[in-house]
């Protein structure tokens, strides 16, 4: 049952755990059996192309939406059962923060203090200072901009210290500052106060930069479930290099004499360039051969292949499957 | 367990910070404001006295005919303004249960109704009393309790319609619509179909109870008791609605 994922984590580590989650309507799975698991301090990131399902998933997540099978675990309550005990400790954003316009920044915070028990006055100030919204609060929610109703709602869904922490598509219609923002709050909340994140999004690199682990689904069906490379895993494994040199065709001889043994593959791509695959430590040998031979380097550059070739690959894989 | 009364408070609160709260009280003192002008002036026979003049005022067939309207309006909106906003994503997930997020919100209508009543009657007392100063009508006060019951009661039964429509429909625009169309086209409906004898287990013939008033009598066999029952039986009937409909309702 562990590690299905590749990711080793202690039972009592897991907050958040999907189990055959499904929502059918009219004989349609929107989601369908979707299981996966979240541990504290992880930040984790729902993939999908649009109508996957993601909203969906989220919405079930917090009761929102009935799930038709399956069931939610929240800190090892259910969803479905002890609603009440398994939401208190989720912290969300479902879309766009929306709040009583009407009311001031401390008026919407007091309401949803009074809807959690031992949330204290001084809680609201702890949370608006982490925002950075402690001057806005007396002005009437009406008046905020875009990003200050996203970083209130980042207040409400941090007031009543939430162990889970689950934001539906958190950057929607903030400028690149505010998304920079909004992802530098992420890690620091997930690293200090070790909450685990589940966030969806459509953006992919936003997601690359953010998250530890994937989850892509597809036509409400999980499709795979990726760590994001770390560094170390990365030094480790093969990597694609691309080289600018003044004679292609002589280095691609020279490569392939040298690599023969480590079958690695030699391409010559256009006139200039050499494209190859070979292991970090051999990167150094091959550069001083090269030199030693007399070619001219002008460029060696790592061919990454980023979460959106991947996550291309993956869906479009499953569509002619 | 949390008490149910911070979530009375959010709600008053909510209310209580539009300014529309004291659009409706202001409505309200404009309409007893113009009666007693009117008393003032001697276009109104047969109150000599404070009390007589409150007694008139919170009668169904005065105050009856406004202040139901003004609570529909008001109240209309206290459940669809939640999907309206898109605030009740955030209401709802929260460690309360539906059923006691929707019943704080049907206990604040009932407060407001009651609290606008109140308000009214209160204003027709000052009224009252600066048109006729104190004393004389002193056999009033029971016929005052009986008038405020009525047009509690009949506004009881309009709030609970209102809070189902706006439940069901999720729209301000649509329930305000339905209810202030109820009600002025219930008198009608009563009137064209009262020789048919399934009329008298429609809600609009029993809502107003000051018909039995001084042993005034009714079609069919209608009796005070009886139509206490069938408007017990239909508040019964929309609350069950509202929250067998809001439990289950998916927020997307």
């Amino acid at each position: 049952m562990q590690g299905t994922n590749g990711n080793h984590t202690r039972e009592a580590d897991i907050v958040l755990r999907l189990e055959g989650v499904t929502k059918r309507i009219g004989g349609r799975a929107l989601v369908d059996k979707l299981s996966f698991q979240i541990a504290k301090g992880e930040i984790v990131g729902l993939l999908g192309p649009n109508g996957a399902g993601k909203t969906t998933t989220i919405r079930m997540i917090v009761g929102l939406i009935g799930m038709t099978e399956g069931d939610v675990r929240i800190g090892g309550y259910s969803v479905k059962s002890e609603f009440e005990q398994a939401i208190r400790h989720v912290g969300g954003i479902i879309e766009n923060p929306e709040f009583y316009p009407y009311m001031t920044g401390w008026d919407n915070l007091k309401q949803y203090q009074r809807m959690s028990e031992g949330v204290t006055e001084a809680r609201i100030h702890e949370v608006t200072k982490l925002v950075g919204l402690q001057n806005a609060l007396g002005k009437k929610v009406k008046t905020y901009s875009l990003g200050m109703r996203q970083r209130l709602g980042i207040a409400q869904a941090l007031l009543h210290r939430p162990s889970v922490l689950i934001l539906d598509e958190p950057t929607n219609g903030l400028d690149p500052a505010g998304i920079r923002e909004m992802r530098e709050y992420m890690k620091e909340i997930a690293e200090k106060e070790g909450i685990a994140i589940l966030v969806s999004s459509h953006l992919l690199s936003e997601m690359e930069q953010m998250c530890s682990r994937v989850v892509v689904i597809q036509e409400g069906k999980l499709v795979t479930v990726r760590s994001i490379g770390t560094e170390e895993k990365r030094e480790r494994s093969t990597v694609q290099l691309s080289l600018q040199v003044d004679r292609a065709e002589h280095a691609a001889g020279l490569l392939r004499q040298m690599t023969e043994t480590r079958d690695a593959e030699v391409v010559q791509t256009s006139e200039v360039r050499v494209q190859l695959g070979l292991a970090h430590e051999d990167i150094p040998a091959v550069v001083a051969a090269l030199a030693a031979a007399g070619i001219r380097l002008y460029r060696v550059e790592e061919i990454k292949q980023s979460l959106e070739d991947e996550f291309l690959k993956w869906t479009e894989g499953n569509r002619i499957a | 367990m949390l008490n149910f009364g911070a979530l009375i408070t959010n709600e008053w609160i909510k209310l209580y910070k539009k300014k529309s709260f004291f659009v409706y009280l202001a409505v309200m003192a404009v309409f007893v404001g113009i009666i007693a002008y009117a008393a003032y002036r001697g276009w109104m026979s047969g109150t000599d006295s404070a009390l007589g003049f409150v007694e008139s005022i919170v009668s169904m067939s005065a105050a009856g005919q406004i202040l139901p309207m003004v609570v529909i309006i008001a109240i209309a909106n206290i459940v669809p303004q939640e999907f309206r906003m898109g605030t009740i994503k955030f209401l709802l997930i929260r460690a309360q249960s539906r059923n006691k997020i929707l019943a704080s919100k049907y206990v604040v209508a009932l407060l407001f109704s009651f609290f606008l009543i109140a308000a009214t009657w209160l204003m027709c007392l000052i009224a009252g009393l600066a048109l006729y100063g104190f004393g004389g009508g002193g056999d009033m006060w029971p016929q005052i309790g009986e008038n405020v019951l009525y047009l509690t009661i009949y506004t009881f039964a309009f709030v609970s319609l209102t809070f189902m429509l706006g439940v069901l429909t999720r729209s301000s625009g649509a329930t305000v619509g339905i209810a202030m169309f109820s009600v002025m086209v219930g008198g009608l409906f009563t009137l064209l179909l009262t020789r048919y004898s399934f009329i008298k287990f429609v809600l609009f013939p029993n809502v107003d109870l000051s018909v039995y008033d001084g042993g005034g009598s009714m079609p069919h066999g209608m009796t005070l008791g009886f139509s206490a029952t069938v408007i017990g039986a239909y508040v019964l009937l929309f609350l069950i609605a509202s929250f067998v409909t809001f439990r289950k309702r998916d927020v997307s």
